[in-house]
């Protein structure tokens, strides 16, 4: 009689020359490539992701800097403003003072621009490839 | 030693990812193709189950094995590749094979070269059906446990144990009718 550890070992025993082994010698060196791009990829995509990250901080700063100050970008650039004067008393009324900066406008549209792009850059690149069909 | 690698991986290190491509492949590669029954398959099935592991290592839950959840990758990848494609039924319906079987079968085979008994197993194998190869690869070649059968396959525990036993006694009344067959003098 057979016991159930020695039908396992048996079946071990026998089982054992089903390993199979990969033949293409190039698999290891075509995977390792593979997985290296995905990680350029990914780091190029964490980079511009950091970077837009910290651009829209600055931007949002200056944006409240300017809030704060009561200051016109637009004023400034191309007009004569006495900034000591402005920063003194406000004199126009804060909501119409942001809204005529457009700068944070200008900060949100890029950011939204930009996260499309890099949307579609990782649902293009970072999605799995299809695997190539080949002949049975 | 998987733990160490995959901590460095994870802070950045990724050429050391090679070391479980090196050390998982033949297995995964095993798994594959006795899923989806052909060598390109399979090996592109293991390729991109390399890359999926890489590409959610982050997620990667530290209280299974890696080994497991790559393997768990692997199957779901070669049971979906299979489906897509034209399924094969299951060629063979075998009555329990005694005890008695189990020994005959096990003196026959081992007056078999080496070569024989690779093509006699794997032939065997063909003529399981996928679920029954897919079992008896993970727990006698790999040996993974049934606990762990059970995370890479979806199977309960109770059931792993039932089809295993099924499995392993359709193996062997194969084993039996191929050795009678073509070695008929040694049995």
């Amino acid at each position: 009689m057979t016991t159930h550890s020695n039908i396992d070992d048996s079946t071990k025993d026998i089982l054992k020359h089903s390993l199979l082994e990969l033949t293409d010698p190039r698999f290891h060196e075509t995977t390792m490539k593979k997985i290296m791009r995905v990680s350029r990829r990914r780091r190029l995509f964490d980079n511009i992701y950091l970077g837009s990250l910290i651009f829209i901080a600055i931007d949002t700063l200056i944006a409240l800097a300017l809030w704060m100050t009561h200051l016109n970008i637009v004023d400034v650039a191309f007009h004569f403003v006495n900034v000591p004067e402005k920063l003194i008393p406000p004199t126009e009324q804060l909501e119409k003072i942001i809204l005529s900066n457009g700068f944070l406008q200008y900060s949100f549209l890029i950011f939204a621009v930009l996260m499309a792009a890099l949307l579609f850059i990782e649902s293009k690149f970072h999605g799995f490839e299809k695997p190539k069909q080949r002949g049975n | 030693m998987d733990d160490l690698y995959l901590r460095l991986v994870l802070e950045g290190n990724v050429s050391k990812f090679s070391y479980f491509i090196e050390k998982y492949k033949n297995m995964a590669f095993s798994i594959a193709f006795r899923i989806v029954e052909n060598r390109e398959d399979a090996e592109e099935i293991v390729q991109d189950a390399f890359l999926k592991a890489f590409r959610s290592l982050e997620k990667f839950r530290r209280d299974a094995k890696f080994s497991t959840w790559l393997y768990r990758i692997v199957v779901n990848s070669a049971l979906s590749r299979r489906r897509s494609k034209q399924p094969k039924p299951s060629m063979i319906d075998v009555d329990d094979a005694a005890d008695a079987v189990v020994e005959d079968v096990e003196s026959a085979y081992r007056h078999l070269a080496a070569v024989e008994q690779q093509q006699m197993i794997h032939q065997a194998l063909n003529e399981l059906n996928v679920e029954d190869r897919l079992l008896l690869t993970l727990y006698y070649l790999n040996e993974n446990s049934v606990d762990e059968i059970a995370e890479i396959t979806d199977i309960t525990q109770g059931n792993i144990k039932m089809k295993l036993h099924r499995a392993r006694t359709k193996m062997y009344s194969i084993l039996h009718k191929n050795l009678k067959s073509e070695a008929g003098s040694l049995l």
